[in-house]
C-alpha cells in the first residue's frame, strides 16, 4: 500500500516537473522576432507619436507617475524610462512588477523586429515573457503600419537610462505567464476613420474595454463588457473603479451626447490637472486623463459612436472606496 | 457592492442627474451649477468633472442652435446630420 502510495506522489511530482520544464521550454521561445524595419519618414513618426502619447497612453505607464496630482500624470523628463512599480504593498499586486524602459537607452542595442514583438506578442526583448498587465494582446491584432509608426516614435525618445528591478511574481504565475503571449496578427489596415469601425479599433488600442470591464482571469464577465466596476488598488490608498461606459441612461453614459464625452477628456490638460492636488487616501483615478486629453476631436468622436453602439448595461458602480479591494 | 465613505460632495449626484439638470437650466453660470451640486467645498478633482459635464453641454446647446442647412445639402456642421 506504502509503495503504491508512494508511486502515485512520485508520478504526481514527475508530471508537475514535466509541466514545469515544458513551459519554460516551449515559451515563449517560439515566437520568432519578425523581420520589419520601423519606417523612418516624418509622417510615420508623427503618427507614432499621436498613437503612443495620446490613443494608446503608453508614455504615462512606462514613467514616473506623479500621484500627488489627479490621475498621476508623468513627472517631467520620465516620460518613457519606465521602472513605474506595481507592488503586492502598493497596490495588491501578487508580487512586485514593473514598467520596462521603452527609451533608446535600453530599447536601442535591439532589432526592429524584437520590439515590435515585445509589445504586440508579449515577449520582452529579452526573450522573457511579459506580464499581461502590459496589454500587448490588444495590440497584437491592430494594424501593421500604426504598430511599426509606434515603433518608430519609440526610437525617437531622449534616451534615459534607468535601473529597473527584476520582476518578482507569486505561486503559479511565473508558469502562466509563461504561456501567455501569442503571436501577433496584426491586420492591414486601420478601418476607415470616422468610422464606428475605426472607434472600436481606437478604443482596442487605448484599452477602453479592457479597463472599464470586469473580468476573471482574462476573461470579461458575460454582460458586463464596458459596465465598469474593475477594481484598481491605489499606491495612495483606496480602490478606484472603473466607471460604466456602456450607453446606459441611468448608469453609464446613455446621456451623454457626443459633445459632452467630448469635452470630458478636454479638460484634463497638462497644465489643469498640475493644479489638481490629490492628498494620500483621497479619490483619484489610474485613467490617464491628460493623455487622453490629446486625442482628436474626430477620434473621441469615433470612439463615442462605437460606445454608443454596443448593449446598455445596467451597473451603478462605486467610484471609490477608502481602502483595499477585497 | 459594500457603500465605502464618499470623499468628495459632488459625487453624490450622479451624471445623468447633473446632465438632467444642466439642461433644464440653460443659463445656470458654473459657480451656481458648483453650488447646486454641492461641490465647490470639495476636491478640486470633481470640479473639473463638473466643468467638463457643464463644458459639453454648452457645446451640445451651442451645436443646436446652428441653422439648419437647406435640405438635402451634405453635412456642412460634421455632426452626421445632413438634415434632409
Amino acid at each position: 500500500m506504502l509503495r503504491s502510495v508512494l508511486a502515485v506522489c512520485a508520478l504526481a511530482l514527475l508530471g508537475l516537473a514535466s509541466s514545469c520544464i515544458f513551459a519554460r521550454a516551449a515559451f515563449p521561445d517560439d515566437i520568432p522576432a519578425p523581420a520589419v524595419s520601423f519606417p523612418q519618414d516624418p509622417a510615420h513618426i508623427a503618427r507614432g507619436e499621436y498613437l503612443t502619447r495620446h490613443v494608446a497612453a503608453c508614455l504615462s505607464c512606462h514613467a514616473t507617475r506623479d500621484w500627488s496630482k489627479y490621475s498621476g500624470p508623468a513627472m517631467a523628463g520620465t516620460r518613457g524610462k519606465g521602472g513605474e512599480g506595481y507592488t503586492e504593498s502598493t497596490t495588491g499586486f501578487p508580487g512586485a512588477v514593473y514598467t520596462s524602459n521603452l527609451t533608446p537607452a535600453a530599447l536601442g542595442a535591439h532589432t526592429d523586429g524584437e520590439v515590435l514583438r515585445a509589445f504586440t506578442a508579449g515577449i520582452s526583448t529579452r526573450g522573457e515573457p511579459l506580464f499581461p498587465l502590459m496589454p500587448y494582446r490588444l495590440y497584437g491584432t491592430l494594424a501593421k503600419d500604426d504598430m511599426l509608426a509606434i515603433g518608430a516614435y519609440l526610437r525617437t525618445l531622449e534616451p534615459i537610462s534607468n535601473d529597473i528591478p527584476e520582476r518578482e511574481l507569486n505561486g503559479p504565475l511565473p508558469f502562466i505567464v509563461r504561456a501567455m503571449p501569442q503571436a501577433a496578427a496584426l491586420a492591414d489596415a486601420p478601418p476607415a476613420p470616422g468610422t464606428t469601425a475605426y472607434g472600436e479599433y481606437l478604443a482596442q488600442m487605448a484599452a477602453c474595454t479592457f479597463c472599464h470591464s470586469q473580468d476573471e482571469r482574462g476573461e470579461y464577465l458575460e454582460g458586463l463588457v464596458l459596465a465598469g466596476g474593475k477594481p484598481f488598488q491605489l499606491p495612495t490608498g483606496g480602490t478606484v473603479y472603473s466607471a460604466n461606459i456602456s450607453p446606459d441612461d441611468k448608469t453609464g453614459i446613455g446621456t451623454w451626447t457626443k459633445d459632452v464625452f467630448i469635452a470630458r477628456f478636454r479638460v484634463y490638460t497638462e497644465d489643469a490637472v498640475a493644479q489638481m492636488a490629490v492628498k494620500p487616501g483621497e479619490f483619484n483615478t489610474v485613467m490617464p486623463w491628460t493623455d487622453f486629453a490629446g486625442m482628436t476631436d474626430d477620434d473621441l468622436g469615433a470612439i463615442y459612436d462605437y460606445l454608443r453602439a454596443q448593449p446598455p448595461v445596467n451597473n451603478p458602480v462605486e467610484r471609490f472606496v477608502e481602502r483595499a479591494a477585497p | 457592492m459594500t457603500r465605502g465613505k464618499w470623499v468628495c460632495l459632488c459625487q453624490r449626484k450622479t451624471e445623468p442627474e447633473l446632465l438632467t439638470f444642466l439642461r433644464a437650466h440653460p443659463r445656470v453660470s458654473f459657480d451656481r451649477f458648483r453650488k447646486k451640486t454641492g461641490a465647490g467645498v470639495t476636491c478640486e478633482s470633481c470640479v473639473r468633472d463638473l466643468l467638463a459635464l457643464y463644458e459639453g453641454v454648452a457645446a451640445e446647446r451651442a451645436r443646436a442652435v446652428r441653422p439648419a442647412p437647406p435640405r438635402g445639402q451634405p453635412d456642412l456642421f460634421g455632426d452626421g446630420d445632413d438634415h434632409a
